[in-house]
């Protein structure tokens, strides 16, 4: 009998000892709390990307800018000599220079990683909407194990923020959209995570399990895709203040590190719907490259060359979108069916994403634009769009 | 879920409790017919039988202590004639810097682990590279280059990654008795590898008490740590068969949660903003204190049998095994720019070890002898989550070791009045065999891509063998003079595989190494010694055939590498009297065509069909021979005051300074000698430790126990693209923890650490994870 009680002390003991330790249960907190989290954040996501461009917190200093031409930008640096982050006559004279003297974009390192995943795209296109043969399930799978190859196009697009917006603040600490939470506080901000990496899974998603016509499925991937080389070649030049390689991901994620008279990736579309764009883009490529050869310190200093720079980038960049916007406008006007279709996904996901260069032209066209993508693709006045379209973004 | 299983654990450690409990209540009645309680080992010269009395009574395992030490200056016999003063006998390596974690210690302590057991050796240094992983850098080297064991029985495979691993992680601390560090080149002795030193940790063994029969004692001990809320304990069964046979056996089992430390460790740069600038390994949750990518899970088991076929020679079987679950990689978890959710973890780390000895004294040529039959297998499952792109990558490893190690001690034999000679000899082979698989599944479509090759190749092997001997020769009561040398034979092979770009391996590399050393008796208590030892290591699986990613950047497999060959020299001095154990140490490492990362373009990758990460990796490198010389040269010391009432004071400090070749590969001349040098990877900053204890004669303690290290700004190119080594360096720290305990039973104590006092964020140089921030551990044991 005693034994037993000394047993069932032993046992007691034990229990507590075991039962009440507090690992399991921190544990299993934190991790419900992740899974949680990710189904709140696909949710926002989902709903984010019908919200699309209602931008509240647009930087605009790229389109505001465009009107900044060589020679205003000048005189401008020139009256400004005092400041680190001003530009004296010689580092503009340098960078004109070196304007005048470039054709080849020259690299800051050997490799550059990003030429990668635009192989990735080039061969997602080779599977789905530029596949010559008709598209099966295996093909969007295939086209899903690209995507999401470790160090590819995935791991870049759940981090990708649009440099255009304010960073996501708050207590005046900046926040990185790779945080939890952060995506939803600002969909524009995190375009990346909020916004393009849910299409692009939902299409793989749908084609793969044949719930969604391949051509449709296939217009909203290559549209996604798109949309985050656009937003990463200005990110990437953006950045490059802090890390020079960054230019070199801005080359690349452009062209797929080739020079102007090749080009895969968006330089290929340019080059075929837009070729005035992808000069312009070429332009605004090699003057990145040629302020970060004027200011070439560890970490950039001269924020008006660097500004100067970004603005034709970006000038380039928002003209040959709209080319490629209207481009579609003219297959969707054209085409009937399941092709039209697919027109009508794509112009659902490129035309709100040129919203934000629109918004800072003109509002109330852009307002206009807006109430288009927003409708259905019958209500759509195809003649009327392109023209609002052409009006915001002329020729540079 | 996790409570119910936790719950269900509890229930079962009730049962077994109360089944030993009763199993002892029965052999109570014939025990108290032996009312003797002497601590007496089966043989008297057998130092795993030492035994630590408190209370009059032995304790499990034992636990060495000053007066089984011989500190005066004359020869003392460690039990196979090895001749060697002024250090503890139960050292193993007469002649070299050397130092043992004991039993005792540990208790103090309390370490996480068996890495963590080391921090207070001079000349180690231990990195982590996630809160469930540990690996100890010996003078400024660790991985490939440091010998593991696990009662002699090596740990090290042909998948030990270069630079930290975790694998010393993976053996249980609350199953060792106490861990052997040989510092400086180990070659002859333990592998021509063991170019920077060599770490044997020596289980517990059975208690034996041969005034009674059967016998058996359970001991339960629960521990729980404030900082990473583990709570965890061990269940252990030693019981006396016979006055001859018998088993020890233990289970455990621990519950980590997330560490909180005492905050972010900034590098020396600032961030954009114009505030010190935060690493981005590792997360931190919102309270900018709790590191994300730590925590796991842990259960172990463990068996030794011990029969004794007479006085000085008996059986040994022992089984070991080590059960990680769900171990992030904190580096990994979430990677560097990564989103929050994406995580590298381990589901499965697992070791199981199981070998079988024979031992003792055969004779003047193998008086004390050694022979043992392993098998190992370590078994690792991963999967990179990312919930957001709905993909997992999975991959498994395993590798099988089979062993046959033999070790023997002649008797010393007197060729003259003034001249005597000891003999060590053994060989050894070990094979492996080797499981590798790679998947991706993809979440959203319910389907997984299986491919061709792992992390390495299924059906490599890899065969590792060598004969050695070493004479030692005394004279004249001065001086020691010992020499020996080894004849290594490894051979890798691996298959080709076509479909991922692999080329196959099949390779064979044979060497001779020797080693030479002195020891003078200057006088009574102080000897000066010196040694020069050769170092060979041929390239193995991992760095012939893995493709990984580690924290530089992703590795590619270069099945062209040859060997790396080093020297080390050292010269110390040892001071032993009453009361002051001390040594001081200073050595010169080199190694020629050393195996390192160099940077590469991706032109040297394989098709991007076959590796995308290779190309598309921030930082791609692979494993070169550097055509020159990289060097390491260093200083450690320590002291030891055993002071009046009981109270002792320790004292270690350590240097080292490496430097090699420029890792720059050229395309157009790959074997061009680049003049420019540049610093080793993650060597570790001047460090060390101070510690001061008083215990009572009670069984009561207290001490204090401080580490500290310089900044480290001397980084390797590898290192400056490691995430885990903030931008500029990592910053020096000091960290002071507080001891106290009772051990008020034979099996009945409690040990408590208040850790990092002053609540300091740091973080030793190379590491994933900050160390714990202030918080307590305890560790209570109760048996019987």
């Amino acid at each position: 009998m005693k034994n037993w009680k000394r047993n069932l002390a032993l046992c007691a003991s034990m229990l507590v000892l075991v039962a009440c330790g507090p690992g399991d249960d921190d544990n299993n907190t934190t991790n419900n709390s992740h899974v949680e989290n990710h189904d709140n954040h696909n949710t926002n996501n989902t709903s984010a990307n019908n919200t699309t461009a209602n931008n509240t917190s647009a930087n605009n200093t790229s389109a505001n800018n465009t009107s900044t031409n060589n020679t205003s930008a000048n005189n401008t640096s020139v009256n400004n000599t005092s400041a680190n982050n001003t530009s004296t006559p010689d580092a503009v004279m340098q960078w004109q220079m070196c304007r005048a003297e470039t054709t080849e974009y020259s690299r800051f390192e050997e490799t550059i990683s990003s030429i990668a995943r635009i192989g990735g795209f080039e061969n997602i296109a080779d599977l789905l909407w530029e596949n010559e043969m008709e598209m099966v399930d295996q093909d969007f799978i295939d086209a899903n194990l690209i995507y999401v190859e470790e160090e590819g196009l995935d791991s870049r697009v759940s981090r990708r923020e649009d440099e255009h917006y304010e960073p996501v603040m708050e207590g005046g600490m900046t926040l990185s959209c790779r945080d939890e939470g952060v995506p939803e506080k600002d969909p524009n901000r995190c375009v990346g995570p909020a916004q393009i990496r849910p299409i692009i899974i939902d299409s793989f998603t749908e084609g793969a399990t044949g719930e969604g016509e391949h051509k449709v499925e296939a217009a909203k991937a290559e549209a996604a895709l798109l949309w985050f080389l656009y937003v990463s070649t200005y990110k990437e030049a953006t950045t490059c203040a802090a890390k020079a390689k960054d230019c070199d991901s801005s080359f690349a994620y452009y062209g797929g590190g080739e020079q102007k008279d090749g080009g895969l990736g968006l330089a290929r579309y340019f080059r075929t719907h837009a070729p005035a764009a992808h000069d312009k883009v070429w332009d605004g490529i090699i003057a990145v490259r040629c302020w970060r050869d004027v200011d070439n310190g560890e970490e950039a200093t001269n924020t008006e060359l660097h500004n100067m720079a970004l603005a034709e980038l970006d000038e380039g960049l928002d003209y040959g979108f709209s080319k490629l916007v209207l481009w579609r406008l003219d297959e969707f006007d054209g085409n009937e069916g399941v092709d039209r279709d697919a027109d009508w996904a794509f112009l659902k996901i490129l035309g709100p994403a040129l919203q934000r260069a629109a918004d800072a032209r003109d509002a109330d066209a852009a307002a206009s634009l807006e109430a288009a993508w927003a409708g259905t693709a019958d209500e759509l006045d195809v003649a009327a769009t392109k023209a609002t379209i052409e009006t915001l973004f002329p020729a540079p | 879920m996790r409570s119910n299983s936790k719950l269900t654990r509890a229930i079962f450690v009730c049962v077994f409790v109360h089944f030993v409990v009763s199993s002892n209540l029965m052999t109570d009645a014939h025990a108290q017919t032996s009312p003797s309680n002497e601590p007496v080992t089966a043989t008297e010269e057998d130092d795993a039988h030492e035994q630590t009395e408190v209370d009059g009574e032995p304790v499990e395992g034992g636990t060495i202590t000053t007066e089984e030490m011989s500190y005066e200056g004359e020869l003392v016999d460690d039990g196979g004639n090895v001749t060697t003063r002024a250090k503890p006998r139960r050292l193993p390596d007469p002649g070299q810097a050397t130092s043992t974690v004991t039993r005792q210690e540990i208790e103090e302590r309390q370490p996480r682990s068996a890495p963590d057991a080391l921090r207070y050796e001079a000349g180690v240094f231990v990195q982590q590279t996630a809160h469930s992983q540990g690996s100890a850098f010996v003078r400024g080297r660790t991985g490939q280059q440091t010998v593991l064991m696990f009662d002699d029985v090596r740990l090290n495979n042909s998948l030990f990654r270069q630079g930290p691993n975790q694998y010393f992680f993976t053996v249980d601390s609350r199953t060792i008795d106490h861990i052997d560090v040989v510092r400086g080149s180990a070659s002859t002795r333990y592998g021509t590898d063991a170019i920077a030193g060599a770490i044997n940790a020596v289980p517990l063994e059975p208690t034996f008490d041969p005034e009674k029969g059967f016998m058996m004692r359970p001991v339960v001990s629960y521990r729980y740590g404030s900082a990473d809320g583990e709570s965890g304990g061990r269940l252990a069964l030693d019981t006396q068969i016979t006055d001859n046979f018998g088993v020890l056996v233990g289970f455990g089992g621990r519950t980590v949660g997330q560490l909180e430390s005492g905050g972010i460790v900034y590098g020396p740069y600032l961030d954009t903003d114009g505030n010190p600038e935060q690493p981005q390994v590792p997360r931190f949750a919102e309270d900018q204190r709790t590191q994300l990518g730590t925590g796991f899970d842990e259960l172990t088991g463990d068996m030794r049998a011990v029969y004794y076929l007479d006085k000085d020679k008996r059986v040994v079987f022992g089984y070991y095994a080590y059960r990680q679950y769900d171990a992030p990689r904190t580096d990994n978890c979430a990677p560097a720019y990564a989103p929050f959710d994406e995580c590298l973890q381990y589901d499965e780390q697992f070791r199981t070890l199981a070998y079988g000895t024979l031992e003792g004294n055969w004779g003047p040529l193998a008086k004390q002898s050694r022979l043992v039959f392993s098998w190992q297998n370590q078994h690792e499952e991963r999967s990179y989550d990312r919930p957001g792109a709905q993909v997992i990558n999975r991959g498994e490893d395993d590798v099988d070791t089979y062993g046959v190690l033999y070790r023997a001690t002649t008797a010393r034999f007197d060729l003259h009045e003034n001249l005597s000679l000891v003999g060590r000899y053994g060989g050894e082979v070990y094979r492996d065999r080797v499981s590798s698989t790679a998947s991706t599944e993809l979440l959203n479509i319910g389907y997984t891509k299986d491919y061709t090759r792992g992390l390495y190749l299924s059906g490599s092997r890899y065969n590792w063998s060598g004969l050695w001997s070493e004479l030692e020769l005394q004279l004249f009561d001065r001086v020691i003079t010992r020499a020996g040398g080894r004849r290594t034979q490894i051979s890798a092979y691996a298959p080709e595989d076509e479909e991922s770009g692999t080329l196959g391996v099949n390779k064979t590399w044979g060497a001779w190494i020797g080693n030479v050393g002195a020891e003078w008796w200057v006088n009574e208590w102080l000897t000066v010694l010196a040694n020069a030892d050769q170092g060979f290591r041929a390239p193995n699986l991992d760095d012939l055939t893995s493709r990984q990613r580690t924290g530089p950047g992703f590795q590619i497999e270069n099945a062209a590498l040859e060997p790396e060959r080093g020297v080390t020299q050292e010269i110390g001095v040892r001071v032993a009297t009453g009361r002051i154990e001390a040594d001081a140490w200073a050595y010169r490492s080199t190694l020629n065509q050393a195996i390192a990362r160099t940077t590469r373009d991706s032109d040297a990758c394989p098709p991007r069909e076959v590796a995308p990460e290779c190309h598309t990796t921030w930082s791609r490198l692979q494993l070169v021979n550097l055509p020159g010389q990289a060097r390491i040269f260093g200083a450690e010391g320590s002291i030891k005051l055993d002071l009046p009432e009981n109270i002792e004071l320790r004292s270690t400090i350590a240097y080292a300074w490496g430097d090699g070749p420029r890792p720059l590969y050229q395309a157009d001349n790959p074997d061009a000698i680049i003049d420019d040098r540049v610093p080793l990877s993650r060597i570790p900053p001047l460090n060390g430790t101070l510690e001061g204890i008083w215990r009572s004669e009670r069984g009561f303690y207290m001490g204090a126990g401080m580490r500290w290290a310089r900044a480290q700004d001397r980084l390797a190119l590898s290192d400056i693209s490691d995430e885990r080594i903030p931008r500029g360096g990592t910053p020096g720290f000091m960290v002071i923890d507080g001891r106290v305990g009772w051990r008020f039973a034979r099996h009945a104590a409690v040990h408590t650490v208040f850790e990092n006092l002053t609540d300091e964020a740091y973080r030793y140089h190379g590491s994933s994870v900050n160390g714990p921030g202030r918080s307590f551990t305890m560790q209570m044991e109760l048996g019987l």
